[in-house]
């Protein structure tokens, strides 16, 4: 007994683990040129011609669903709220029985680390286990993916046909910017024009330093204002980690700029440490360091978590996050010290004397998206039709505000307003579902422009914090003139693919070197962080640049 | 069963071992220990699909590997990777990082164990042994992640607990973390603390093994505890130590990702650049795989070539060696 026990003990393992072995990613390769249907051709395998019947454009029609069981793998980000099962909820499951059932499609969403998604999907596409939709938020990272032959060219007419309220929000992002070398490798989620990235600053540490809030104009009196601060012992500026999305030298350049400058400088991707806009703010960011103005390890503040602690515990008396209706910071912080108050950060408080509150301005569109090379016709089209599915109006409301009267309530101008603390069933993300909605949208979407904003600000407005969601806003167009989005260039630009990752890492480095150096030794530290910078290939990523530029291959 | 003895049960002489033929004793020795080679199938299989099977990836390092593309696929490009390599910017410091953080372990490192287990081993409260070996064992579980977290809120610059205390005490704070040299030396001290408890495992357990006679006698010959720890406890776990010399010789080209990456900081990167994180860095973070693998590489190749040669001086020295 004990032998035989012994022998299918290890017949059992050892299968177990040579199950482990994945087949040969050769033979799952789908080449879409020679698979995928040219408009006009039916795309259907033969076996299953007579379930399907082609439509007028071409294209088979799946519309009483697909004749074999199609699985698509959905992304979605995973921020690790406590409590919430990104890959398995009622939402989730709600796709599959409104949608999957209906196709006989197999919706399976797929969670990706919102801090670790590069990572993530690097170890997912070399194990061929990545989703059917490769996404990512920066064109830079999404050019990158393709560098890497992971995704399969998109056929326009395909898309219109079988996702058609999802074209007409994103055609005209598709045709400008999705093609790469002459092929349509991305299509994109609309992005309606409004952003609730802020920054709060302690309003009872303003007022104790003898300031106002509005006051504060331009950097020099924000400084002066520190000053105060550190004077009374009260605290500092919060700063964190400058890392992976470069929109801080902003508000030093000068106004108007020239768009080829822009084009030339002005890259999600990498980091224009050499530009006069950046030396002004690592000058600035220096001064405030050597005067105690900032905390000063900032550099040890490299995600929001950590940069949040600072400002609840009371060291800091800034913080720049997205606000949201869901956030505990102003509850936390009040915690700790009862007589906190908040306000906005005017935008000119970043400014020195002279120049304007530049900001980026976002591409007119948000998730950008690509299709697998793996994935099949099937599942790429059933792909199509969950985004249609997704794109009606009625299927997004559900995502973005849930059950009315269990989630919300309408107001007088049929604006959701959330249960306060719902927890039931119906239970939304703690950022409204957001990353299963942003396939389509970046934002919610309401017919008159005065509706929008207001229920902007009441998925933006903590209860009591109101003024603080009308003052994001107020700021937000305040600067809409001085708003301007980065370049971007039809071919991939092989130079920032070679480069990026390590001049990411060596941007990191000399920043905070030159920024944490003695005042007096700052000019020749940022000279010799220039050279360094240049010669470890910022210098070829902008010889590459200026000859597309020359060439006029860009779009501003 | 095998028949070892020199006498058989039945009283009968036994076979002389050289005139079993081989072949049929060995397809007898298979036929009546079958359970136990099922049983070794396993760990084999383990062998093979987890340590010889991605091997193949290492072709990749001769490739211009990309993901869609596979390894049959992908365009053969040679040494030219290993030429990138040698050239970029990063390699040498890399390089040399690496050697010296692991010169540095295996100088702190290596001998703490030792010493550990000497002292152990003269305990005589039974219970105050076994309690002491277990916290010394306890880090060795703590997953670097939250190691390198806990260093932060120790020695932090500004809210570090013992810098808080240094500054309680009238004294100044210490940039532990936040000062290349410092950090060096704060790195080498939490690795030491964290695998010194798990490092006397196998020693005592060579310890135990030495024969009792040969206290007693040196006991008899007038030697005192420490004199026997030195003379009879270490000889007889000397071949113990080269072959865990070696082991860890083996390793001086890797080296731990994690650990470097829970305790790095963007403010003292003079001795964080490893060939662990450049790889890490090129391959995960930089799609560029085949550099990555040429990387892996040439770590790997290092590190056999030194465990080849430290064997065969331990051999040279009279110890038994390893292979």
């Amino acid at each position: 007994m004990k032998k035989l026990l012994a022998a299918a003990m290890a017949a059992l393992m050892t299968l177990g683990l040579t199950a482990c072995g994945g087949g040969d990613p050769a033979a799952t390769v789908n080449a879409p040129d020679a698979t995928t249907a040219a408009p006009g051709a039916a795309t259907q395998d033969p076996a299953s011609a007579a379930a399907t019947a082609p439509a007028d454009e071409g294209y088979a029609d799946y519309s009483a669903g697909f004749p074999q069981k199609v699985t698509i793998e959905i992304p979605v980000y995973d921020r690790a709220f406590e409590g919430w099962d990104v890959t398995n909820n009622y939402y989730t499951q709600w796709a599959q029985s409104e949608f999957g059932d209906k196709y006989n499609v197999e919706v399976k969403y797929v969670a990706v680390g919102r801090s670790t998604e590069v990572q993530d999907y690097t170890q997912m596409l070399t194990s061929h286990t990545a989703p059917t939709i490769i996404m990512h938020y920066d064109m830079p990272q999404a050019v990158t993916y393709y560098t890497q032959d992971v995704m399969q060219e998109l056929d326009n007419a395909e898309i219109a046909n079988y996702a058609p309220t999802f074209w007409s929000y994103s055609q005209e992002s598709t045709e400008t910017y999705g093609a790469i070398d002459g092929k349509t490798m991305f299509t994109f989620a609309v992005r309606p024009a409004a952003d609730n990235y802020t920054t709060i600053i302690r309003k009872d540490w303003v007022e104790a330093a003898g300031y106002k809030v509005e006051d504060l104009t331009t950097l020099e009196k924000y400084n002066e204002m520190l000053l105060k601060w550190k004077e009374l012992g009260l605290g500092v500026d919060g700063e964190m980690l400058t890392q992976n999305n470069y929109v801080y030298s902003y508000s030093f350049r000068d106004w108007p700029n020239d768009p080829q400058w822009r084009a030339l400088y002005s890259d999600l991707g990498v980091a224009d440490l050499t530009t006069d806009a950046t030396k002004d703010w690592l000058k600035n960011l220096n001064y405030m360091y050597n005067n105690g103005l900032v905390d000063p390890e900032f550099y040890l503040r490299d995600d929001y978590t950590k940069a949040e602690a600072e400002f609840v515990a009371g060291n800091v008396g800034t913080y720049q996050f997205y606000i949201a209706a869901g956030t505990d910071v102003f509850s936390a912080t009040l915690a700790n010290d009862p007589g906190a108050t908040f306000a906005i950060v005017p935008p000119g408080a970043i400014v020195p004397e002279g120049k304007v509150a530049q900001s980026r301005g976002y591409w007119p569109f948000g998730m950008i998206m690509g299709i697998n090379y793996e994935a099949t016709d099937e599942e790429r089209i059933a792909t199509w039709m969950f985004l249609e599915w997704l794109s009606q109006p009625d299927v997004i409301w559900k995502w973005q505000n849930g059950v009315e009267n269990e989630n919300y309530t309408l107001n007088s101008d049929g604006i959701p307003v959330k249960v306060a603390d719902y927890a039931g069933q119906y239970k939304l993300s703690n950022n409204n579902n957001k990353d299963y909605w942003c396939l389509v949208t970046e934002g919610l979407r309401y017919p008159t422009d005065e509706l929008f904003d207001k229920a902007n600000l009441l998925g933006w407005a903590p209860p009591g914090y109101e003024q603080l969601a009308a003052d994001t806003l107020k700021y937000y167009k305040e600067i809409d003139e001085y708003r301007t989005p980065d370049a971007l260039f039809p071919v991939v630009i092989a130079s920032l693919t070679e480069y990026k990752t390590e001049l990411n890492e060596l941007f990191k480095q000399l920043y905070v070197k030159v920024a944490t150096i003695p005042e007096a030794d700052f000019e020749s530290a940022y000279a010799d962080a220039c050279q360094e910078y240049l010669d470890a290939g910022y210098q070829e990523i902008l010889d590459e640049k200026q000859s597309l530029i020359d060439s006029g291959s860009f779009t501003p | 069963m095998i028949f070892r003895g020199t006498k058989r049960p039945d009283g009968a002489a036994a076979v002389p071992k050289a005139d079993v033929k081989p072949k049929a004793g060995l397809s007898r020795h298979l036929k009546s220990e079958w359970q136990l080679y099922a049983l070794l199938v396993i760990p084999m299989a383990f062998l093979i699909l987890f340590k010889y099977v991605p091997m193949f990836g290492l072709v990749g390092a001769f490739e211009n590997y990309k993901v869609a593309r596979g390894f049959f696929g992908s365009e053969w490009v040679g040494l030219k990777e290993f030429g990138n390599l040698l050239k970029h910017r990063d390699f040498l410091p890399a390089l040399r990082n690496t050697l010296l953080l692991n010169f540095l372990d295996l100088l702190f490192g290596f001998p703490m164990p030792i010493i550990l287990a000497l002292l152990l081993n003269e305990i005589r409260s039974k219970w105050f042994k076994r309690v002491t070996q277990t916290l010394l064992y306890l880090p060795h579980f703590l997953s670097w992640v939250i190691i390198g977290a806990l260093a932060y809120q120790l020695f932090g610059l500004n809210s570090g607990i013992v810098n808080n205390l240094l500054e309680s005490a009238g004294l100044s704070r210490i940039p532990f973390l936040q000062e290349n040299t410092r950090w060096l030396a704060t790195y080498v001290a939490v690795g030491v603390w964290q695998s010194m408890g798990w490092g006397i495992i196998v020693y005592l357990a060579a310890i135990s093994g030495i024969n009792p006679e040969l206290y007693e006698a040196a006991t008899v010959d007038g030697a005192g505890r420490f004199r026997q720890a030195l003379c009879v406890t270490l000889p007889g776990i000397r071949s113990t130590i080269v072959v865990l010399l070696i082991l860890n010789l083996g390793r001086i080209m890797g080296g731990s990702f994690e650990r470097i990456y829970a305790m790095q900081n963007v403010a003292t990167t003079e001795y964080t650049m490893t060939i662990p994180v450049l790889i890490y860095r090129w391959g995960i973070l930089g799609t560029q795989f085949s550099r990555a693998i040429a990387l892996g590489l040439f770590q790997s190749v290092v590190g056999l070539i030194l465990v080849l040669i430290t064997d065969r001086v331990a051999k040279r020295l009279g110890e038994g060696g390893m292979l």
